[in-house]
């Protein structure tokens, strides 16, 4: 395929997509589906912005649910505070997770990329100690309750819209998905992602062309936090609840297995992923229905990461790849037959 | 004022008892980190899944002397060791430290839930007579069981001293922690050294989990935790320097003792961490480590 053709097919596919994801929750209208979506495109958001930092940079961060639950807490509570809606609340929880993300990167980055994963882990346990300890605060296990709805009133009219219904819902997270879409693109397809790559495969060498590692680290996991931030604000407006739990170290799990069984920092094989991962625990609850506890879910998500670990290191998208590899090199052969 | 002193002194000693139980958990640990160059993130897990046993063991309906348990806890969770190491560890052991992470975390995962839907997530205890038996040394109060676990981690740290300096087998631990590639080049089977050097991990992982299960409570979610502790220690201790992170243990033990009496019992657990955080912002090569240059 010429590039001219691919760029083609990729206009195409973005379209259809667009329209799939605007027109599906017109067609079934369930509430089911409609929260179904809701979670997938959540996912998705949630593991471009996990992409940025474990998958571009190489740096496995075990400390996502931190900035997605500071991010819900600071517009449970914080946002209210300075008279800030929804969308400012958004904005507040991006702009102090990216903050949080670079004071805290430094640290993490010293020494090897190891200790950031140590340092990461070590945040979102104590995260989770400390708003379930800080009850004045947070209310602890009992949660924070009566957040608002989101609330826009058009420009230049009286007209306000109040944020109810799952599908008013959903129709607020697509530009969100949006916004993260293009954000992860941007900064991945440019001289940017290059440099990203240049610092995953080899930092010394990086370093020696100018390519200041630490600071593309601190990029990305900058960028990263601050999109988990701004998704935990709006969890916390969609639930309207914030609690503890929206730290849990599970999230973590999920992330990895979206990112790493689809295929880290491959945009196809991150979407792949969130798409497989929101279907899975409804389709176990279909087929097992009461009988798969949390529990079993996670022990099989483990096996799966595990697995995919060991005999499938570069996930789904790489079988993909190398599969579509394989059929393209066949084909210039049977033509030569053929002659 | 004596009787502060008194409250303080405890506190150095309970802090003592509990740098020890961190150093023998520390040492599994940091054996597999400076020799193979692996990050085990499942290794508090591996302390949970002895703890467990020996919760077991402790309770069967005929009495086994204790030594006797301690003996079974060890062989059984270095059995563990090997079989994680065979099944999981094995295959990966050569590839970046992205995969041995995500893989061990994967491990961590399996280990934590498998427990919690074997066991519920009800915390378990059981006292034994040297927990209960508590002795009075110049007007400190001290159970026998915490004397026992101090006396056994100084023993363990000299004994482990000995064996990586005089044997051969830890000789040639030290020698594949130095250069993997010249190893199996003069030919020691590094994949060989590897297991043998996680079922040793795991041997003293189920001594310290032996020891401390009749002390404090046992349930499925306590390995992250511990893990924790561990790698915080290894990172203040200098990155792979096995008595730094013996010493660094020591530190957390203590400082955390010392936060639970008079600061707050609830946020104890945050201690460890914020130790971690200054010294990596102020000392990265470690606490005892000289400075090297930096990747």
């Amino acid at each position: 395929m010429n590039p001219k053709n691919r760029q083609r097919w990729t206009l195409v596919t973005i379209v259809v997509l667009a329209i799939l994801l605007v027109a599906l929750p017109q067609v079934f209208g369930s509430g089911y589906v409609i929260n179904l979506m809701i979670d997938t495109v959540r996912w998705t958001i949630f593991a471009l912005a996990f992409d940025l930092v474990a998958g571009h940079v190489s740096a496995v961060s075990l400390g996502q649910p931190v900035f997605y639950g500071i991010g819900a807490y600071i517009a449970a509570l914080l946002a209210p505070k300075l008279g800030l809606g929804f969308l400012g609340g958004m904005l507040l929880a991006a702009l102090l997770m990216a903050i949080l993300a670079l004071i805290t990167g430094v640290a993490f980055f010293r020494i090897r990329r190891v200790t950031f994963a140590i340092g990461t882990l070590g945040a979102a346990i104590i995260a989770q100690l400390v708003a379930n300890g800080a009850t004045k605060l947070t209310g602890g296990a009992l949660c924070t309750a009566g957040i608002a709805r989101p609330q826009f009133t058009l420009p230049f009219t009286d007209i306000s819209i109040r944020i109810v219904k799952p599908i008013e819902y959903y129709y607020l997270l697509l530009p969100i998905l949006a916004v993260a879409l293009l954000i992860y693109w941007a900064l991945t397809n440019s001289r940017i992602g290059r440099a990203f790559t240049t610092v995953r495969e080899d930092e010394v060498r990086a370093s020696a062309v100018g390519v200041f590692p630490l600071r593309y680290k601190l990029l990305a996991f900058a960028v990263g936090s601050g999109l988990t931030g701004a998704l935990g604000a709006f969890q916390a407006h969609y639930i309207t609840v914030v609690c503890p739990t929206e730290m849990g170290l599970d999230i973590t799990t999920t992330l990895l297995i979206i990112v790493f069984v689809g295929g880290a920092a491959h945009l196809r094989g991150v979407i792949f992923g969130a798409l497989l991962f929101s279907l899975l625990p409804r389709m176990l609850e279909l087929v097992g229905g009461q009988v798969i506890t949390p529990a079993y879910q996670q022990i099989l998500y483990g096996v799966i990461l595990v697995v995919v670990m060991i005999f499938l290191p570069d996930g789904l998208d790489g079988v993909v790849t190398r599969v579509t590899r394989k059929l393209r090199r066949r084909k210039p052969e049977q033509a030569e037959v053929q002659v | 004022m004596p009787l502060q002193l008194e409250i303080f002194l405890e506190h150095m000693l309970n802090g003592l008892t509990l740098g020890a139980l961190y150093a023998l958990v520390t040492l599994g640990l940091v054996l597999t980190f400076s020799v193979i160059d692996l990050v085990n993130f499942a290794h508090g897990d591996l302390f949970m899944m002895a703890g467990f046993t020996s919760y077991l063991l402790l309770n069967l309906p005929f009495d086994l002397p204790y030594l006797v348990i301690i003996v079974l806890v060890m062989l059984a969770t270095g059995v563990y060791a090997i079989v994680i190491e065979q099944v999981a560890i094995h295959p990966i052991i050569d590839r970046s430290w992205r995969t041995h992470a995500i893989t061990t975390i994967g491990l961590s995962i399996i280990l934590q839930n498998a427990a919690l839907a074997i066991f519920s997530s009800d915390p378990r205890q059981t006292p034994t007579r040297l927990a209960t038996n508590i002795i009075e040394i110049v007007g400190l109060r001290i159970s026998m069981q915490r004397i026992a676990i101090l006396a056994v981690a100084v023993l363990v740290f000299i004994g482990l001293q000995w064996f990586v300096r005089r044997t051969k087998l830890g000789k040639m631990m030290r020698a594949v922690s130095q250069n993997r590639e010249m190893c199996a080049a003069v030919g020691i089977n590094v994949r060989q050294v590897a297991m043998i050097t996680f079922a040793l991990g795991g041997i003293i992982t189920g001594l310290a989990a032996a020891l401390i299960t009749p002390l404090f409570t046992v349930y499925p979610t306590m390995g992250s935790l511990l893990t924790l502790k561990a790698l915080a220690a290894i990172v203040m201790g200098g990155m792979g320097q096995v008595n730094g992170a013996i010493y660094a243990s020591f530190i957390i033990g203590i400082v955390e003792s010392l936060f639970a009496g008079y600061v707050s019992f609830a946020l104890k657990d945050v201690v460890s961490f914020g130790l971690f955080i200054l010294v990596l912002f102020f000392r990265p090569q470690g606490l005892f480590g000289r400075r090297r240059a930096q990747l």
